[in-house]
This record gives structure tokens, C-alpha cells and sequence, in this order.
């Protein structure tokens, strides 16, 4: 499969596999444009700026401290278990903590890694190996406050319900690459976010375009194994008698609908093949599941990275991994120390492996979370003292790191005051770092646009700029 | 015949219309005339152009709404050339292709051929606006007016529809495709009236009639549909889209609620052809009309639909004004077919509303009752779902039920008395061991759980519980010495499954990782060590979760009571040093819970054991036998009362105290602009003041016969499901950036008629089902394809997949394991484990409903917002997140794998197989097999066709004899398994065609 998909390839797409054609019925729902050129996006001129295949999009469902792992703060260290001066909380919302606030320092040790000497809480040894290959960016910051809003906030550009996710906005936009797999996919380790299915929807766009979960129990895609009894070839010989019995229909009633439908069978009936064998990690070699720690017939994140690499190696165009309990309202060193062990391995091993097989120029990793976490204290002890256990939700700053498929490595963007409160320089909005995500997938986030009730809707709203600084 | 399907001598018919032409319909443009072109060029201009190029901005400087303007060009001169429109700089850029950088317009659809061709005209006779082409409403907002169009009187036996749709034909020298095959036809008046497929039978009845007198057929049988009970569950599923109806909150708690109710009212209300005013007054303002009854009220449950999000640490404020915002919204789409929305942050950019026409639609909503709250107003975490509800009365449940509390209240009663004698025989001496409950003086919770102390001077938690939680309780001590303390986890019917556990009903266990207890006479005491337990002792403990670890010390280790879930439990534990307590008032325990997954206690109850502290240990032994035999029945008559529960549904209910209404900066709720009373937009037809402005006068407005939108964006919807697309192909926007109607006259005439027949759905239905339109064939010639690919122009019948819920009814019908059983609680069909599992709120087991219920339509399957059932959102149902009035029909491998291999499929294939033995057990293979492929999809099998399944038959018969020969020796289980594996491969063939998910 060649890339970028140009027009024609696209057309060509659009009469022969499947992911794409309903991109045709397109124009059937909205009888707005009635060709399939019609449809926006995946030209040329637009493609010119595709920097990445794909994007891995780790997800830490939660919100992890970004003040224990990447953004220390030696002044909140020193003021440390104080009262929080009132400057700090004025206009400023919290979605638990109230009363008198008290400033927590960080308990982590902190240390320069890689030639760019960017710091890394000694919680992620492995992660610190990679560093030069990542963009930080420290000054991230979003609009809601709560899990669920905000995880639909940061994939659908809207707090509420009913968008597409970024997912299915880029799979609109460019199609898949490998027409026997879905070109959005999902991966769980833990259980699955607040925001639930909401996350990875396809909104108002085809349902083609939602994000599909590759499960590590029970069937990897739901519906994908025959019904029992049922052999191969019983479904081979079924889908023949089906697919001619639609040829009579076509030739009879001429519905193009019918010559879709015909094509869908036959790739599920592919997909039936090529899902398991891609969810299969029986032909790594042991030297690479040692690499991620991944352990074959077991759901958890560092499996998750292996798969996403697979996947991409596939064709699949996104792949986001949602690994869940990094919300740590309490007991934060603990927890965080624990969650860190799942995935510090794998997020590096991921690193490390795209790159030595080339792969990392064309794939985009993401690593991030919905919002962060608070400068001040929450947790009570039994006695009802306040204590340092743990941390709120923070919307205003919090950390976000990027890496391949365009990005320069090494680099750390944006800056937040002495307590991490606040963005002071270089501020991302969600939009930005979406309508970065697009163009480095060669799409213009002003242009990717779909019309639903009566509005071109698109995924940055009416923000998004693009993050040119972290472009290499 | 009915008199209203046929044209009298004199049509009455809409108008008003300024006929800008479909832009995306071919050939609109005949007869030009200058200043009807530069209507129409206008009315294109202003929805593709004027966003940027007009009073608004004006980018490159260039303003395209005025002749001033566009005389004075902008930064790359006069975009017109008068005497060569094709070098134009505006006909330059109109031209360019899709997605060029330079392209007019530059975001969205580029202009059509036709439309540039109007452009072009219109600039080639002078590219001036007429002085009143600006001052033209949209069409959309001018009333479809009465006219007399004298052309009817010649054909006065004509079906209006027919004379509408031929007369556009006509212009394009095109003309009606023949009828539909009478099998066709019945099937697709089948599935467009109940959503259900017709029997052969039925085929076979209606073929009959209809040979003899095709029109009156169709009458008779769309009348007798109309009576079915089917009617209303097939209709209500477009009208719970739009209303964004589902049976869970939405966001992160997304606890399931009662709403049924309000579904059913809707099936009940199309049931009974309610007159679409009437419909509108009840479920935007049932609750206030005048000695307003249940079902009035029942029916508000429309807007109280809109999602809510409970999740912990949300502000109840910013949710109330989301939901605000979400009815004003939906109120736009529904009843004004427009995009109001947009002018929450600003007046809308294209069509004429204002941002104070948006606050003054927000102020008529906004008097309604918070519906989550704070429990604590000092605790962010303790938001939780209040309501209101409206308690169902005379339902056969609360007969039940009310039958059953008194019993319970009378053999509680007599239980008490039994106890009051054992106890007085026990206690006869003072001495005797004994564990008197402590009175909590305080509780904390360190993750501010609330809760309650009951009467019993148990502690019972509230609220969505935290993951972990530590509880600390204060009590003080009686005189008596103290031997040690006793815990009684309890059960609690507001605990998930009754507890005692707070994490789940299928398994509420509770994991106590330490129980301690200090001296809490002052502050250092607290601040000590704990005082040293021993002598663990339970009723039960897990495998591996021992009562001893709870005082072990080891925060790790815990006790637990997993599998005796959902009953009461006890430990006890003995002072190490008995004097630990001497002269101390006052004791604090603390209890640690930190397992996650909310494994925490839901209620509990301390006590001091007093005297011996084995015999002061709770023993059920201890009961006489009859009060255990009472204890035992009370419990089940309790489980019993507890499945009648009472039946609830969510309503509107007004605030005592009005709230102030204001403007709102950018439409953020924490920034309150100016007052503002309720008003109406501007644009639209006058409020007529009859008393207060309320929720209910706001009803009246929308379905006044003034209003110039209601009528036509009902009539549109429902044409939008027969024939696939409405004749405003975007149902949800008449606005200027809508589509325009293909058949402006046909539609106004629609509107008109509806309203003057008493906004009767169901007649207008009639009226277009009795159409020569409709009965059209579905085949699409090439030319057709070329020519008019979306059948616009209505040259031949509707041919389009059925909906997710429509797949599976037919499907469940076809098999003939469809239930008919109407209304009620949601119905579980199986569905794939663990998808219901997720982060936060109230965990759920999935259970598929028992024996028929599985069984039933799918307008009564379960919609948890947050899980959706997938075989729905497979194809393109969604999770009813915000208000919907048309679907996507997408086609993918996905659905395909779905209608393979999803067990309700699966089962429904078998189902079809069983039912043809059933039917036709003495006939030959070919005649089953005809039958088989009858009842999937109505018609009669082509040879080939039939050959085709026999074909498959053979093959599937001759492997699977091949392969049980090999494990099953005896020859007559070895064909009947062959034959049933062929058959299923049929049977699944048949349900998997593309004519079997498609109304033809």
C-alpha cells in the first residue's frame, strides 16, 4: 500500500475495500456532495505536511502528576506543607478540595537525563533512557474539570457527548492503510474510562470511523469468531452463496449500496484471519517481549505497546491505548510509584523499538491524560487532618510528551510558574496540540470539516493552532 | 377514496415561497428572469459567502451583500467583470476544484455546476441585488400562505404528491417508474408503518386485493396498520432520537435511571394518533397545564432526557445550565428545524437569531428543579442524582406491593414481640454477657463519603462510593468493664445489592484491611498507639482474608466475606490487657478500606461486649427456631416487595423561588450578563400573551398555526422515513445554510394539510403512502444513477437499509421468536461480557432478561449511554448523547460480522430454521427452502436464486456428513446432523442478504 494516499489512490479505495467506501455513502447521508471527491479531505495539496503514517496515543485514564514525574518544582518542595497564599486560588476551581489549601511538594527524586538534561522523577528509570527522543510540553491546559468531560474534551474538542473523537476524525480525513483492518483501534489495560465508549465514538460522522476495541479477553473484536460448529469453511460457503445471491439483486435493482455491502463481507471474512493472527504475539522474539516486559495471553499495557507497534507496522492509523487508576486523590506516592512500574517499561520499549526498525519517523507517540494534577494537598488522615496524600484535578497546566513522526526530540516547550499552577509560557489549549496531531498526519484542522446539523463542524471548534516549534 | 387524498377543482396549496431552486437540483433554472436570478444568486451568495465576505467581516476586504460594496471591490480589485464573467476573479475562484487553496468558498461544499451557472447569469445581466432582494426573508420564515393554483382544476382526480412530484419530473423530461412488485409493496408498507416484515400470508392477501384495485388495497392495509400496536413502537424510535431518550445519566457516573415511562407515554400517545399540538404542549410543559394528570406529567419526561452528569466533584450549577442549554437546543431542532445553538456564544452567523433570542429561549427552561445537588454543600464530592421523580400510582406493581408491605409489617411485628420474649427470658440475669451498641458521637470518612446515623446506632454510608476510604468513629463507653468489641457489618436495601459491601450488586463485599481503637478522652490519646486486639473472631471469613488480619497490624492483609454476599456479618475482638480502657470515657476506631474498587463497608454497627466475652458473641443458635423460621420468611417476602418496586419516571418540576435570568458572556455559565425576560426570536411569528410566560406558553407558541416552521419540519421528518431523505435533505436546518427543498410547493402543501387535519401524523402518513409516489419501484436505471443518484427528484421508490433497532426486530420477526410484549422496564438482549464495566459510578451486572422478554423490539433494549448496546452502534444508532433527527447509514465490515456472528443473530438464524420445520414439516426441501426465503424477504425466489440455496444446502450437507462420519458411528445422527448444519447455513445466508436489511 502506498503512501500518502493521493486522490486517486483514494478512489480507487473507495470502489474496492471497504474502511473507505462508506466515505462514499457520504455523500448518501448528507446529500450534500454527491461524489466521493467531494469529500474534503486527503488531497495532494493537503497531504503535504503528513509527517506521520500513525499515531499511538498513550492515554492515562485519571490524570497522572505531572509534578511527580516531569515538572518539578523546588519552590513548592521548599513551601511545602504550607498554607497556600490566596494570589495562587483566586478564580480558580477545584472539583474537591476545599477550605484551607495547603502547597505539597514533590516527595520524588528528580534527575537530568539525556543530552537534553530534561528532568525525570527517578519513578521512570526506563522512560529517562529514551529522553532526547521526546518533546515535553509543560503547558498543557484544557477547559473541564471533572474525568468524563474532559476525556471528551481532549478527544472531541467539546465537553459534552455526541462529537467525533480526533480518532475519527483523522481516519475521515486518511482513510485506512490495510483494508483488512479497522484504521482506528483501541486497546484497554485496566478498566475502561468514565467517559466510556463516548471517548473513542465516531459522533456524527459514519459509524465506520469509530474507534474499534481490540480486547485482550474474550474475542479480540466483538464478533469476530464464528458461532460454534461453524467452520471456515461452512462461512466460506455461506459468504458465496450470500455474495451471489446480492450479484442477482444488484444486477436486478442497480443499488451501488448492494456492490458495497458485497465488498464488506468478503473483508470481514478477511478480518476474521488477520485480526487473531495481529493479536497474536507468538512470533515476537523472546528479546523484544523482555523489551516491553510483555507477556503473551495476558491484558495489560505493556502488551498494549507491543500490539500498537503491530498494529502500525499493519497500516492501522491510529492506535490509542487507555491504561486506567492514575486518578490519586490520596496515597499519590504508592500509587503513582505502582502505576509507573506498568508502564515506564513499555512506553520506553516502545520508543526504543520503533526506532530500530525505522518506524519511529512515521509514527507519532503521544503520551498524556485529560488534565493534571494540583500543586496543593488532598487526602485526610482518620483523625480529619489534612495530609499530603495525594492530589486534585488541575485543568490550568499540566504535561503532555510527544515523540517521532515528526517532532523534535529533546525539546521541552512551555513553562509554568514556581508552583505549578499556572502556564507562564508558551500556553497549549487542547485545540493546539489536536490541530498538531492533524497536521502532522498531513491534515488541515481548519479544513477537516463536516457538516452536521447545519454547521462544518470540525475538531478544534473555532481555536487550534498549529505547534510549528515542535515541528522538526 | 378518501375525499382529503384526492384534488378537488380548486387546490388549496402553500406558498410564500420565494423558490430560490435546489441548489443541489438539476435544472431549477429555466425562464430567466433578472431579478428572479438574482434571488436565487443571492440567496446561494448568502450561504456560502457573506460568513466571511459580509456585514460581518469582510475578508481581503471584499464585501459581497451590498452593490456599494461590491462596486468597491476589495484588496484584489471589483470580483465582477460585467462584460466577461468567465475572467472574473470571482468566477475564478467559484470554479476552482474542491480543496484547492484558493477555492470559493473555502471552507465547507463548493458550489454546484447549477449554482455556478446562476452566478455566472446573474453577472452577465448586470450583478446587481435588487433594492428588495436583501430585505427577503429566507423561505423558511415565511408562513406557508393559501394560495389557488388554477392548474389543478384539469386533474382533479390527481393525488396532490403526485401531481407535485410529476409536475418536477416533467421539467426534467422524466416521469414516475411503474409500481413496485405487490410482494415488494406489502413488505415495504410493513416496515415503513410497524417496522416489522408481513408473513407470506399476508403477501399473499394484499397481492390478492391488490390485483383487483391496487390503490384501495394500499388504503385498506395502511389503515389497518395504522391500528397496530406495532404503529407506535416503530414511530417512537425517530421521535426518542430526537429526543435524546436513554436509560442512564451520561459522563462518568453514569448510573442507570427510570424513564420508561416517558417511552412508553410516547408509544402511547403515536398509538394514539395524539394530534401533533397536543403532543408538543404535554411533553415540554405537561406538568403545567391546567389539573394536569400523571400521563401529562409522565410526558415532560422529554426534556428531562438531557444528560446529566453526577460525576464526583462536579459543579451542580455548570450542570443545570448544560442542560439548560441542551432543551433550548433541542427545541430549535424539533420544533424550529434550526441551529440555534450557535447563538449561545454569539448571534448566529448565518441566520437571523440573535444571542438575546437564545437567552430569552434559556430563560423559559430555566425555572426548572436542580436535578443533582450537593448532599454537603462543603463537600464537592458529595453531588449526587436527585430527580425529580414522579411516582407512578395504579400500576399493578403497587397493588402487589402495598399487599405485601402490610404482610411484612405484620409479621415484623409479630417477629418483634417473639424477640422482646427470648430477650426477656435471656436477659433475666443482669450479669450475663452482652454487647451493648455504641452511640457514634462522629464519623469521618477521609474521601467525604456521607452518611447517615440510623436508629439502631448503625452507621450507613452514602452516596457513589470512593475507591478506598478510612473510616473513624467516636462513641463513648458505658460504666460496665469492657471484655471487647463487637463489628456488625449489615445489609441495607440502598446498598448495592443490598451490601454489605458499597462496590457492586453482584458481589458488595467489603474489604477491612485494619480495625483499631485508641482512648479518645483528649487530643494525644488519639495521636498514641492503638490498643492491642487479639481473639479474632467472625461468622464467616474469605479464604485468605481471615478476621485476624483486620488487627494484624498489616495494612496489606484483610478481612473479607466474599462469597456470602448480600447478608449480614460479625466480628469480634477481645481486649489483649483488659484494663486497657479503665477510666476512659470516650474511644475512637478507625477503620482502614484501602482494597479500591470501592470494596468498603456500606453499613455497620459497634458494640462493647460486656461479661464473658465468648458468650457475649452473636449466635444465631442462640434464636429459638420459630423466630428463625419467621426471620427467614420476612427476608423473603422483603426480596419479594423489593422486585415490586415502585414505579418511578423522571418529570419536570418548577422551583418555589423563580431564579433570575440573564445573558451569558460566550455562553459561559460563570459569566451572567445582562437580565433577560422569556422571549421568543424576533424573526419568527409574535408570542401571543395569554398570562405568564412559561414552559407552557412556549408550547402554545411553537404549535401555533402561525408558526412558519413547525408544520413543515414535522411533515419533513416523517417523509425523511419513508423515503430516506426529506424534501429538505437536512431535517435538523431550514436555515440559510440548510438545504433547499426539492419540491418547495409539495412541501408547504404538506405542511398546510397537516395542520388543517388537526396535526394528525397518522393521516399524514395516509397521505403519503396512498401516493403513486410511493408505490414506485425501487430499481434505479444507469441514467437514474447518472442523473439523479439520491432520487431527489423522486422518479422511483425508496430503497435504503433498515435501522439498527429496525435489523433486529425483523430479524427477531423472521425467526419468529419475536416477544410483541409491550412497555415496561428496558429488556437486556445478551450482549458480549464486560462491556458494561468502567471507571466510576454504580457497577452493573448484566443480565440478559429472562424467558420472552430478550425477545422484545428494540426501541425497549437498554441504552446506558456510556456502554450503548454495540450491535445498535454498529449501525449508526448512537448513544442518545444530544438530540438526533437523522441517522448515517454506513456500511462496513463491522455490521457484517455483527449480522454473522452476534449470537441474537446466531439465534434468530437457528429461530428461522425451526420455524420453516415448524410450518412446513411434510413438505419437500425445495418448497422449505422457498418458504424460508419467503419469510425472510417476502417475495418469491428466482430459480437461480433458489438454486443457489440449494446449492449451499448440498455443500454444507455433504461436508458435515463427511466430517461426523468421522466421529459419530451411527448413520441416522450423523445425517440429521448434516442436515440441521446445512440448514443453519441457510438459514444465515437468508438473514445475512443485503434485501433481508434493506426496505426495497
Amino acid at each position: 500500500m502506498s503512501f500518502p494516499l493521493i486522490e486517486q489512490d483514494r478512489r480507487a479505495f473507495i470502489r474496492n475495500t471497504g474502511f473507505c467506501l462508506s466515505t462514499a455513502a457520504l455523500g448518501t447521508l448528507l446529500n450534500q456532495s454527491h461524489s466521493p471527491a467531494a469529500n474534503p479531505t486527503c488531497l495532494n495539496r493537503e497531504r503535504v505536511s503528513a509527517r506521520a503514517k500513525s499515531v499511538i496515543y498513550l492515554h492515562m485514564i485519571g490524570a497522572p502528576s505531572q509534578l511527580d514525574l516531569f515538572d518539578p518544582k523546588p519552590e513548592l518542595i521548599a513551601h511545602d506543607n504550607e498554607v497556600c497564599p490566596d494570589s495562587f486560588l483566586t478564580g480558580r476551581k477545584f472539583a474537591f478540595i476545599g477550605g484551607e489549601m495547603r502547597l505539597a511538594g514533590s516527595r520524588q527524586k528528580f534527575s537530568k537525563q539525556g543530552e537534553s538534561g530534561h528532568a525525570f522523577s527517578g519513578l521512570l528509570p526506563h522512560l529517562s533512557k529514551v529522553a532526547d527522543e521526546l518533546c515535553f510540553v509543560h503547558s498543557m491546559h484544557t477547559e473541564e474539570i471533572n474525568h468524563a468531560p474532559a476525556q471528551i474534551f481532549l478527544h472531541t474538542g467539546f465537553g459534552r457527548g455526541g462529537r467525533p473523537s480526533f480518532g475519527s476524525w483523522a481516519t475521515y480525513g486518511l482513510a485506512s492503510a490495510n483494508e483488512n483492518l479497522p484504521a482506528y483501534v483501541v486497546l484497554q489495560s485496566g478498566t475502561v474510562g468514565g467517559a466510556g465508549s463516548s471517548m473513542y465514538s465516531s459522533g456524527f460522522l459514519p459509524s465506520v470511523y469509530q474507534g474499534v476495541p481490540f480486547r485482550s479477553e474474550g474475542e479480540s473484536v466483538l464478533f469476530l469468531s464464528n458461532p460454534e460448529g461453524h467452520s471456515t469453511e461452512s462461512r466460506r460457503r455461506v459468504l458465496d452463496a450470500v455474495g451471489s445471491l446480492n450479484e442477482v439483486r444488484l444486477a436486478e435493482v442497480g443499488d451501488p449500496e448492494i456492490a458495497t455491502r458485497i465488498s464488506q463481507y468478503e473483508l470481514a471474512y478477511r478480518m476474521q484471519t488477520s485480526v487473531p493472527e495481529l493479536m497474536d504475539l507468538k512470533d515476537e522474539t523472546s528479546e523484544t517481549l523482555d523489551l516491553y516486559g510483555a507477556k503473551p495471553g495476558k491484558g495489560s499495557f505493556a502488551n498494549s505497546c507491543l500490539l500498537a507497534r503491530r498494529l502500525v507496522e499493519h497500516g492501522v492509523r491510529i492506535v490509542e491505548l487507555y491504561d486506567s487508576d492514575w486518578d490519586h486523590h490520596n496515597n499519590l506516592d504508592t500509587s503513582l510509584a505502582r502505576k509507573c512500574k506498568d508502564i515506564d517499561q513499555a512506553a520506553a520499549a516502545l520508543i526504543t523499538d520503533l526506532k530500530r526498525r525505522n518506524m519511529l519517523d512515521d509514527t507519532l507517540v503521544i503520551w498524556g491524560s485529560e488534565f493534571g494534577r494540583t500543586p496543593l494537598a488532598q487526602g485526610v488522615d482518620g483523625q480529619g487532618n489534612k495530609t499530603n496524600g495525594g492530589r486534585d484535578h488541575h485543568k490550568d497546566a499540566f504535561t503532555f510528551w510527544l515523540a517521532g513522526g515528526g517532532i523534535r526530540g529533546g525539546v521541552s516547550y512551555g513553562e509554568t510558574d514556581d508552583f505549578g499552577f499556572c502556564v507562564t509560557e508558551q500556553p497549549v489549549h487542547v485545540h493546539d496540540l489536536n490541530a498538531t496531531v492533524l497536521h502532522l498526519l498531513g491534515l488541515d484542522h481548519e479544513r477537516l470539516t463536516f457538516k452536521f446539523q447545519g454547521r462544518e463542524f470540525r475538531l478544534t471548534d473555532v481555536g487550534g493552532n498549529v505547534m510549528t516549534a515542535w515541528l522538526k | 377514496m378518501q375525499s382529503n387524498i384526492v384534488l378537488k377543482a380548486i387546490l388549496v396549496v402553500a406558498s410564500g415561497l420565494a423558490c430560490f431552486g435546489g441548489p443541489t437540483i438539476h435544472g431549477f433554472h429555466e425562464a430567466p428572469q433578472t431579478s428572479a436570478r438574482a434571488t436565487e444568486a443571492y440567496a446561494i451568495m448568502r450561504r456560502s459567502c457573506f460568513e466571511c465576505h459580509g456585514p460581518a467581516r469582510q475578508e481581503g476586504g471584499l464585501r459581497l451583500d451590498s452593490n456599494e460594496a461590491i462596486q468597491a471591490g476589495g484588496d484584489s480589485g471589483n470580483p465582477l467583470d460585467l462584460q466577461d464573467p468567465d475572467s472574473s476573479e470571482l468566477m475564478r475562484r467559484i470554479r476552482l476544484p474542491k480543496g484547492h487553496e484558493s477555492v470559493m468558498p473555502n471552507r465547507g461544499a463548493v458550489l454546484t455546476e447549477q449554482e455556478v451557472a446562476c452566478i455566472r447569469e446573474w453577472m452577465a445581466r448586470g450583478g446587481q441585488w435588487a433594492s428588495h432582494t436583501a430585505s427577503n426573508k429566507h423561505w423558511a420564515y415565511v408562513a406557508p400562505a393559501k394560495q389557488v393554483i388554477a392548474s389543478f382544476a384539469d386533474q382533479p382526480e390527481q393525488h396532490p404528491i403526485d401531481f407535485f412530484v410529476q409536475k418536477r419530473l416533467s421539467s426534467e423530461g422524466l416521469a414516475l417508474s411503474g409500481p413496485a412488485d405487490l410482494h415488494t409493496l406489502a413488505r415495504r408498507l410493513f416496515l415503513d408503518l410497524i417496522g416489522l416484515p408481513p408473513t407470506p400470508r399476508e403477501v399473499d392477501d394484499f397481492a390478492a386485493e391488490a390485483t383487483e384495485d391496487l390503490p384501495a388495497a394500499v388504503e385498506r392495509l395502511v389503515d389497518r396498520l395504522l391500528e397496530s400496536p406495532q404503529y407506535g413502537e416503530k414511530w417512537a424510535r425517530p421521535w426518542l432520537d430526537a429526543a435524546r431518550y436513554a436509560d442512564s445519566h451520561g459522563f462518568q457516573r453514569d448510573d442507570l435511571h427510570e424513564l420508561w415511562a416517558y417511552r412508553d407515554w410516547v408509544i402511547e400517545a403515536l398509538n394514539s394518533d395524539m394530534p401533533f399540538d397536543q403532543f408538543s404542549i404535554e411533553q415540554l410543559a405537561g406538568d403545567l397545564l391546567p389539573n394536569a394528570t400523571q400521563s401529562q406529567k409522565i410526558a415532560t419526561g422529554f426534556n428531562r432526557c438531557a444528560p446529566c452528569n453526577v460525576e464526583a466533584g462536579t459543579d451542580p450549577e455548570e450542570n443545570r445550565f448544560n442542560q439548560v442549554v441542551d432543551r433550548v437546543n433541542t427545541l430549535g431542532y424539533v420544533w424550529l428545524g434550526s441551529t440555534l445553538e450557535c447563538a449561545q456564544c454569539h448571534d448566529h452567523k448565518y441566520d437571523p437569531f440573535k444571542q438575546s433570542d437564545y437567552y430569552g429561549l434559556f430563560a423559559f427552561f430555566n425555572q426548572s428543579e436542580l436535578e443533582a445537588d450537593r448532599s454537603n454543600p462543603n463537600v464537592p464530592g458529595s453531588i449526587r442524582f436527585l430527580g425529580p421523580y414522579l411516582n407512578i400510582s395504579d400500576t399493578d406493581e403497587e397493588r402487589e406491593r402495598n399487599q405485601l408491605v402490610e404482610t411484612i409489617g405484620l409479621m415484623r411485628a409479630e417477629l418483634e414481640s417473639a424477640l422482646k420474649e427470648s430477650v426477656a427470658t435471656n436477659t433475666a440475669n443482669p450479669s450475663v454477657a452482652a454487647a451493648i451498641a455504641l452511640k457514634p458521637i462522629a464519623f469521618d470518612s477521609s474521601e467525604g463519603s456521607g452518611h447517615r446515623i440510623l436508629e439502631d446506632n448503625s452507621i450507613l454510608l452514602q452516596d457513589d462510593p470512593p475507591d478506598v476510604d478510612t473510616y473513624t468513629v467516636t462513641a463513648e463507653l458505658g460504666e460496665e468493664p469492657i471484655v471487647g468489641f463487637l463489628l456488625e457489618t449489615l445489609t441495607d436495601p440502598s446498598l448495592p445489592g443490598t451490601g454489605p459491601g458499597r462496590g457492586d450488586a453482584a458481589r458488595p463485599n467489603f474489604v477491612l484491611n485494619n480495625f483499631e481503637i485508641r482512648r479518645a478522652d483528649n487530643s494525644e490519646e488519639l495521636q498514641a498507639e492503638s490498643i492491642r486486639l487479639t481473639d479474632a473472631r467472625a461468622d464467616f471469613s474469605q479464604k485468605n482474608f481471615d478476621v485476624a488480619n483486620a488487627i494484624d497490624g498489616d495494612s496489606k492483609s484483610a478481612w473479607a466475606i466474599g462469597a456470602q454476599f448480600k447478608r449480614s456479618h460479625w466480628a469480634a475482638f477481645r481486649i489483649a490487657d483488659k484494663d486497657s480502657f479503665t477510666g476512659t470515657k470516650r474511644v475512637s476506631f478507625r477503620m482502614v478500606q484501602n482494597n479500591g474498587n470501592a470494596r468498603t463497608i456500606g453499613r455497620f454497627r459497634l458494640s462493647a461486649l460486656v461479661g464473658d466475652f465468648e458468650k457475649s458473641l452473636p449466635s444465631e443458635s442462640k434464636e429459638p427456631p420459630a423466630i428463625v423460621k419467621l426471620r427467614k420468611k420476612l427476608e423473603s417476602l422483603e426480596k419479594e416487595r423489593d422486585k415490586k418496586i415502585m414505579r418511578k419516571t423522571l418529570v419536570m418540576r418548577e422551583v418555589q423561588k423563580p431564579r433570575n435570568s440573564t445573558m451569558f458572556s460566550r455562553g459561559d455559565f460563570r459569566n451572567p450578563g445582562s437580565v433577560v425576560d422569556p422571549s421568543t426570536p424576533e424573526i419568527l411569528h409574535p408570542f401571543q400573551e395569554t398570562g405568564d410566560r412559561n414552559r407552557l406558553t412556549l408550547a402554545q407558541w411553537l404549535v401555533s398555526r402561525e408558526n412558519p416552521l413547525v408544520g413543515r419540519v414535522v411533515v419533513n421528518r416523517l417523509w425523511s422515513e419513508i423515503f430516506g431523505t426529506g424534501l429538505v435533505a437536512t431535517p435538523e436546518d431550514f436555515g440559510i445554510k440548510g438545504d433547499s427543498p426539492s419540491h418547495p410547493e409539495l412541501l408547504d402543501w404538506l405542511a398546510v394539510d397537516f395542520m388543517n387535519n388537526g396535526w394528525s401524523q397518522k393521516q399524514m402518513l395516509r397521505q403519503i403512502l396512498t401516493s403513486k409516489t410511493y408505490r414506485q419501484s425501487s430499481r434505479i436505471s444507469v441514467e437514474a444513477r447518472q442523473h439523479d443518484p439520491h432520487n431527489r427528484l423522486l422518479a422511483r421508490g425508496p430503497r435504503f437499509r433498515l435501522t439498527a433497532e429496525g435489523i433486529r426486530d425483523n430479524a427477531l420477526a423472521i425467526s419468529g421468536r419475536l416477544s410483541l410484549k409491550q412497555f415496561g422496564p428496558s429488556i437486556r438482549p445478551p450482549q458480549p461480557d464486560g462491556l458494561w464495566k468502567k471507571v466510576g459510578g454504580q457497577q452493573y451486572d448484566y443480565e440478559v432478561s429472562a424467558g420472552e422478554d430478550q425477545y422484545r423490539r428494540g426501541v425497549y433494549v437498554v441504552l446506558k449511554r456510556m456502554s450503548p448496546y454495540p450491535s445498535f452502534i454498529n449501525f449508526d444508532a448512537t448513544a442518545r448523547l444530544a438530540c438526533r433527527l437523522s441517522r448515517g447509514r454506513s456500511n462496513t465490515p463491522l455490521q457484517a460480522l455483527n449480522l454473522l456472528n452476534d449470537p441474537v443473530f446466531v439465534d434468530a438464524a437457528r429461530g428461522l430454521v425451526e420455524r420453516v420445520q415448524r410450518e412446513m414439516p411434510a413438505s419437500n426441501l425445495t418448497q422449505q427452502l422457498e418458504h424460508a426465503f419467503r419469510m425472510a424477504i417476502a417475495r418469491t425466489p428466482s430459480r437461480h436464486e433458489r438454486d443457489t440455496l440449494q446449492r449451499l444446502y448440498d455443500r454444507e450437507y455433504a461436508a458435515t456428513l463427511t466430517t461426523a462420519s468421522e466421529d459419530s458411528p451411527a448413520q441416522s445422527s450423523q445425517s440429521e446432523k448434516a442436515r440441521a448444519a446445512a440448514w443453519f447455513a441457510v438459514a444465515l445466508a437468508l438473514m445475512n442478504l443485503d434485501e433481508t436489511i434493506t426496505k426495497e
